[in-house]
């Protein structure tokens, strides 16, 4: 029998992992529309006013999914996890009801900037009914991390001591939420890393429509809309690999034990200590690694006297599953593999042997788009399981407050389905809008 | 009244008034929409997902405002909260669907999809909020919620009266038929069971006798004003009954305080730590810019095309 707070986690954690997708398309889009937007009026480009219309109306469609994802996910945390909510409720709730004006503003909007498009004769103040969509969207994001940055490191937003002692909420203080030990980095890892998958996901979309494509101007279409989104993902490749590195080591000093099991740190904290490439967790240990002598010590503390936590310094009950050790290989390994790629576009691209006419290019872009979806769902899977067994880092157990009551069951599998027929609807449903809507037709206007 | 109540319960009226016309949207587009398909969707594109972030916006209100509750919310509620929120997603794919088909045929079809996913979720949330009211159907000491909680006659006429209600907006707004002028009839029928309902099933909010009786008088005047207005063919008689649902929601809610599951005070559920008052301080200054974002999206839907100069 699998326990119900089995289903609480699979069901939370299937409806962000789709949420989380919506979500990064929601971030990343708004940029690429408002820049294509703003070089079609300065440059009367017809290509760049088609790729913004365009963009809008699958803005639009995947807002709509995103928002009924995004409702489903605020209810799922009030039911799910009742008693970790009526904690955070009272000490820590203040990025999460920010973001919500965050979501009203993002959603008015669009309301505002999909409709009124020919509403404006100053073509600029349309583009500048847009910004607060960007604007709202990486503020959502930002403020969700926050609450999150809590979750992994609780800092002094509230007495610890005294509520695990008793259970009493007592010494909150308002706004420490805002900069917890690990919420500066959290916030610049994750956003970084959600424009990368967005804008990832946009340029493989693009660079596969420009391997279909033999017309001349629905080649120059689809070669601008790639170029624009090549920028955004040169921008957050570096931001994610510069934030990355500074997420790993700050949570050597945050997070001990979620360092140590992504490390895969099966000893007591020491120096002179191995980085091991690979390797999977096997009836407790690791196996099939590759040791690199005192790499690891090197990479943390810049020297191999540099001491670095070891697992076997905490008690084995409080330890995140090993898994979170290949899991963190392969998202290290595909953003070589997504970074490499990219560098070799952009080298080539200044030494001006237009990277975008070859095939092979092309299909690689159309991979990485595929790759950086799957670094960021695991990228943030490997993050939640290392903080396990904690919903609340050191302070509650996920297990402790999740909802045992049997409603869960039959609401999974009744939220699966209805994904499993939304999720395609929309996709069926884009494919039908813009199959209406012919771009050649478009593009000659 | 607590000021986080009462930002609660503004919040709460808000967003029922919302779904209850889009309540009235969807039974029109279930009966009769081909012949209403123009001001029907005329009124749902620019507004539908406001009302989706209104119910997110309730939700983490709710949160913010009675933790102490959430415990006990969470697991009664947990599976028709569930089936909501998962109609809700229902809801915005094939309203959507139905936006861009243009195939007509398919476009009717979708959207009766969407408006029988809002109906059931509307009926849902009204059980919730319906049991919540009076407690019928559920422990809270045992917290265990049973079928009654569905099927009690307080329940029963609350969902009828909802369904008037939307129906009343619906006659108002979408101009049904030559019903135009009796708009305020459902709504002053669903008053009247919702009164029975109080008095027959809900002693403890009819107890609250002061607030009770301004109720009573405060809607017979709101229903007479709109039935002569209606009368009348006052243009503006249909925004006018989305305001007068308005209040009488805010006024369900004074009747209702303090009272929670029957006879619970709501007051010891109350969030009392550190952040009530900023709390209140970011819902005045957020819901500022809200409403300054509404009237802009409003304002703009007005114009006409190339308008706007600057």
């Amino acid at each position: 029998m699998v326990p119900v707070v089995m289903f609480d986690r699979f069901l939370m954690g299937f409806s962000l992992f789709v949420h989380i997708i919506l979500a990064s398309l929601g971030i990343a889009l708004p940029v690429i529309m408002l820049s294509a937007e703003y070089l079609g009026v300065r440059r009367n480009d017809r290509h760049y006013s088609t790729l913004a219309r365009r963009l809008a109306i699958a803005f639009v469609v995947l807002f709509a999914i995103g928002t009924a994802s995004g409702i489903l996910v605020a209810v799922e945390m009030l039911v799910l996890w009742p008693k970790f909510m009526q904690l955070v409720s009272q000490v820590a709730i203040l990025p999460f009801y920010i973001e919500v004006f965050a979501f009203f503003v993002e959603t008015i909007f669009i309301g505002i900037y999909f409709y009124s498009w020919d509403k404006f004769k100053n073509k600029y103040l349309h583009i500048l009914s847009g910004v607060p969509i960007a604007v709202a969207a990486v503020l959502s994001g930002v403020l969700i991390t926050i609450l999150n940055a809590f979750m992994n490191t609780p800092g002094s937003v509230f007495n610890e001591p005294a509520f695990i002692a008793n259970g009493t909420v007592t010494g909150v203080h308002p706004f420490a939420v805002f900069y917890t030990p690990s919420a500066g980095m959290e916030v610049l890892h994750a956003i970084s890393s959600t424009y990368f998958a967005g804008a990832f996901v946009f340029l493989a979309f693009m660079a596969f429509m420009l391997l279909r494509t033999t017309d001349i101007s629905k080649r120059t279409y689809f070669k601008k809309g790639l170029t624009l989104a090549l920028i955004l993902c040169v921008l957050a490749t570096l931001l994610s690999i510069y934030s990355g590195i500074n997420s790993i080591a700050t949570l050597q000093h945050v997070q001990p034990e979620k360092y140590a099991a992504i490390e895969g740190n099966l000893f007591h904290n020491m120096s002179h200590a191995p980085e091991k490439i690979g390797g999977f967790p096997i009836n407790g240990t690791l196996k099939y690694y590759v040791n690199m002598t005192d790499m690891q010590s090197i990479l943390a503390g810049g020297s191999p006297a540099a001491i670095v936590p070891g697992l076997l310094n905490y008690s084995r009950s409080t330890w995140p599953p090993l898994i979170v050790h290949p899991m963190f290989d392969f998202m290290f390994g595909m953003s070589l593999v997504v970074g490499f790629i990219l560098f070799v576009t952009v080298i080539l691209w200044l030494l001006k042997r237009d990277p975008l006419e070859s095939r092979k290019i092309l299909w690689l872009l159309v991979i990485c788009g595929i790759l950086a979806v799957l670094i960021m769902e695991d990228g943030w899977i490997l993050s939640e399981l290392g903080r396990q067994p904690w919903i609340i880092y050191n302070v509650m157990t996920v297990a402790s407050v999740a909802n045992y009551s049997s409603g869960a069951l039959p609401a999974t599998i009744l939220i699966f389905a209805f994904y499993a027929i939304a999720l395609p609807l929309v996709v069926i449903l884009l494919r039908k809008i813009f199959r209406d809507r012919p771009l050649e037709a478009e593009l000659r206007g | 009244m607590n000021t986080l109540y009462i930002l609660n319960h503004v919040v709460f009226s808000v967003f029922m008034t919302l779904l209850l016309v889009e309540g009235g949207f969807a039974i029109t587009a279930l009966v009769a929409y081909e012949k209403y398909k123009e001001r029907l969707m005329s009124y749902i594109t620019p507004i539908w997902e406001v009302t989706g972030t209104f119910a997110v916006f309730y939700v983490v209100n709710f949160e913010a405002t009675f933790p102490k509750l959430l415990g006990v919310v969470g697991t009664l509620y947990a599976l028709p909260l569930l089936v909501a929120a998962a109609l809700i997603i229902l809801r915005n794919v094939f309203l959507i669907h139905g936006e861009y088909q243009g195939d007509v045929g398919r476009e009717a079809r979708y959207l009766k999809i969407y408006a029988l996913s809002t109906v059931v979720a509307l009926v849902i949330l009204l059980s919730v909020l319906s049991s919540a009211i009076t407690g019928a159907g559920i422990n809270t000491t045992a917290v265990t919620a049973s079928l009654a909680m569905y099927l009690n006659p307080f329940n029963l006429i609350a969902i009828a009266s909802a369904l008037l209600v939307s129906l009343s907006l619906a006659i108002g707004i979408f101009r049904i038929g030559n019903l135009d002028r009796l708009g305020w009839l459902p709504l002053a029928l669903a008053f009247a069971l919702f009164y029975i309902g109080i008095a027959a099933f809900a002693p403890s909010l009819s107890a609250n006798l002061g607030a009770f009786v301004g109720f009573i008088a405060a809607f017979v005047i709101l229903v007479a004003v709109l039935g002569i207005l209606q009368a009348r063919s006052w243009k503006h008689s249909g925004k006018l009954s989305v305001f007068a649902v308005l209040f009488a929601i805010g006024l369900v809610g004074m009747i209702e305080y303090p009272y929670i599951f029957g006879s619970a005070d709501i007051n010891a559920y109350l969030n009392s730590s550190a952040l009530a008052g900023p709390i209140v301080t970011i819902t005045l200054v957020g819901g500022s810019i809200v409403a300054a974002s509404l009237a802009y999206l409003i304002y703009i839907s007005y114009l006409r095309r190339g308008a706007y100069e600057d």
